[in-house]
């Protein structure tokens, strides 16, 4: 009987989630119920369990980057930098074939680079674009494409609250995380840009190029200042978050509280802040931080009851018996984290998943730099693929009814096959992953 | 912010005066973020600038992280915003949504807040009781305040899901329009 427990325990608990019960919430009480079970109904060994692991995550000083990180996002979001960033980005990308889409994208690169957040800048962004690029005659699964995926960058480019959390379960330095992803990330990106500029060549109707007289008119200086203002604000961020990691003048949890103090400082040169922005801005990161925190709470306790009821150690056996290779246990575990990704979020499936692998991972000699950086480019994935798909659903929520659902299932597709790609570069060439850690930062 | 109901019966006014409790305590916990980053940006400046970092901002910025989130976590649950799957739950109608609400939070997790509570508050008394220090760096202040704002995070989340099973109850008896 009890060795059916750690079962009996995941499938409570996927009962519960999808059952529309909060994640968060799932994750304590099945926790709980099958602690008490395995400890013969006696409350104190589990109770005295999850008091120390809410002391431990409350004590945990690097997750105050979580807070200071959406902050970030959530000034930036609302201080027009958005704005002008997307008219100087078409100055430029105007001319090339799928232009608007290009810059769309290339905004998107920026804001990921600027903000921790992920896909909370989608809607500013789709907001922005979609509008002249219906107008233009764009295929509206492209747009939907260009705009889901563009806004999921933000967790492979860096700074990102995706790493945050991952780190400490991983185990893994979050700095060399943040260093490690900018090789894959600005790949990933590149692949995006091929796309879009590929699929208007071969197909023009796709992308119809608009008429660009008014820019080629203007003077180039002038091109020049428009870009500079607009760009020097994201660029500021940029140094200030990673260029403090990368210099060695700041933990990752300090680089954090110096980019929500530049987001402060750079809206109030727009003449952006005021007190309904900040007010605005300072209950969405409330909630979001709580949410998120919740969830990780709720995965840690979940985690030490699942260890207590045996689960980690049948678990171990389970694939300690599978007897395959390093590389097919590699595939199963990456595998499951896409299927995963289908169903649930990106914080459930790095608390449910990544303590499981981890062991094996490190066992097999891989490089666990490199094993975070494949499970963020899966996690991306989670962002697009229905039915759960947030990308999706943010977009929904700010697009005109003339673009439908079905556009945005199939516009998702092609992202998703770079992702793939940009995927199995990374697993043909760790060295793209590893390299600039040992460089910049020396472990 | 709770839209002027015709709320009836005092269940429904507690629900509403439990509501009302979390928000503040809410704006309370959003307050906390101005010293985090104040606190994290000024070790950095000490560290680098000054050249004499301080005893005291790591424990403290831990401690600010750790009230900011537990005493927001009653304030996600009134806005809805504890992240769920809603494929199913998001198909049923308001009736449907609230039977599903009233049954996981009235059976499973109102008793496990609770027990969860209690254990929390027996940590805290225990730090006073001993008189125990956090000993995690030079600082080293008392243990209890910290333990008691993680008892008030849980205690008020409590409050906070009674609140719920009470709107989900008057939801399902008819006498409100939503959850």
């Amino acid at each position: 009987m009890t060795e059916l427990l750690p079962i009996l325990m995941f499938a409570c608990l996927f009962l519960l989630i999808f059952s529309g019960v909060q994640v968060a919430f799932a994750l304590m009480v099945s926790g709980f119920v099958f602690g008490l079970i395995e400890f013969n109904f006696n409350l104190r060994p589990i109770l005295f369990q999850f008091t120390q692991k809410i002391d431990e995550t409350a004590s945990n000083f690097v997750l105050a980057a979580v807070p200071l990180f959406v902050f970030m996002g959530a000034i930036l979001e609302r201080s027009g930098i958005a704005e002008r960033l997307f008219h100087a980005v078409q100055l430029w990308t105007g001319r090339l074939p799928g232009g608007l889409a290009v810059g769309t994208i290339v905004m998107c690169i920026v804001f990921a680079a600027s903000t921790g957040v992920v896909g909370a800048t989608e809607a500013v962004i789709g907001l922005l674009a979609i509008p002249p690029m219906l107008r233009q005659g764009y295929d509206k699964s492209l747009i939907s494409g260009t705009i889901c995926a563009g806004g999921s960058l933000g967790t492979i480019i860096p700074p990102s609250v995706v790493v945050v959390i991952l780190g400490p379960i991983a185990d893994v330095s979050i700095g060399d995380l943040m260093v490690g992803m900018i090789v894959p990330g600005a790949i990933l990106a590149a692949l995006y840009l091929t796309y879009v500029v590929g699929i208007a060549i071969v197909q023009p109707h796709k992308a119809p190029r608009p008429d660009v007289s008014e820019i080629d008119a203007m003077p180039l200086s002038q091109k020049l200042r428009i870009t500079a203002t607009a760009l020097v604000p994201p660029l500021l961020m940029i140094a200030a978050v990673l260029g403090t990691i990368i210099a060695g003048i700041a933990a990752p949890t300090e680089a954090a509280a110096i980019g929500a103090t530049a987001a402060l400082v750079l809206a109030a040169s727009y003449g952006a802040l005021d007190w309904a922005m900040l007010r605005a801005a300072s209950w969405r990161t409330l909630i979001v931080t709580a949410m998120i925190m919740f969830v990780l709470l709720g995965g840690s306790m979940f985690t030490v009851a699942f260890g207590s009821v045996g689960g980690i150690t049948q678990l171990r056996g389970v694939l300690g018996d599978l007897d395959v290779s390093p590389a097919i246990m590699l595939a199963i575990f990456l595998a499951i984290v896409f299927v995963a990704g289908f169903f649930l979020e990106w914080i459930s499936i790095i608390l449910i998943f990544v303590p499981i692998f981890m062991p094996f991972v490190r066992d097999a000699g891989f490089d666990p730099v490199w094993f975070c950086m494949l499970i963020l480019l899966i996690v991306q994935t989670s962002y697009l693929t229905p039915p759960l798909a947030p990308a999706i659903f943010y977009l929904k929520g700010i697009a005109p009814p003339e673009l439908r659902l079905p556009d945005m299932y199939r516009g998702v597709v092609p992202f998703l096959a770079m992702q793939a790609i940009c995927l199995l570069i990374l697993v043909a060439f760790p060295g793209l992953a590893t390299w600039l850690p040992r460089v910049l930062l020396g472990f | 912010m709770s839209p002027p109901h015709q709320r009836t019966g005092w269940l429904s006014r507690l629900a509403a005066r439990l509501d009302a409790l979390t928000l503040w305590v809410g704006v309370g916990a959003a307050l906390l973020f101005a010293p985090l980053v104040l606190v994290t940006v000024w070790e950095v400046i000490a560290r680098k600038i000054l050249g004499s970092p301080t005893s005291w901002s790591f424990e403290l910025g831990y401690m600010l992280t750790g009230a900011y989130f537990l005493l927001g976590g009653a304030v996600t649950l009134l806005r809805n915003e504890h992240v769920r799957i809603d494929l199913v739950y998001g198909a049923f109608g308001p009736r449907g949504r609230a039977a599903i609400d009233l049954a996981f939070l009235l059976v499973l997790f109102l008793p496990f807040c609770i027990l969860m509570s209690h254990a929390l508050w027996d940590y805290a008394a225990d730090a006073i009781a001993s008189g125990r220090t956090t000993g995690k760096s030079a600082w080293n202040p008392p243990a209890w305040p910290f333990r008691a704002v993680m008892f008030a995070g849980f205690a008020l989340l409590t409050l906070q899901v009674t609140a719920k099973i009470l709107h989900a109850l008057s939801v399902l008896t008819g006498s409100e329009e939503r959850s």
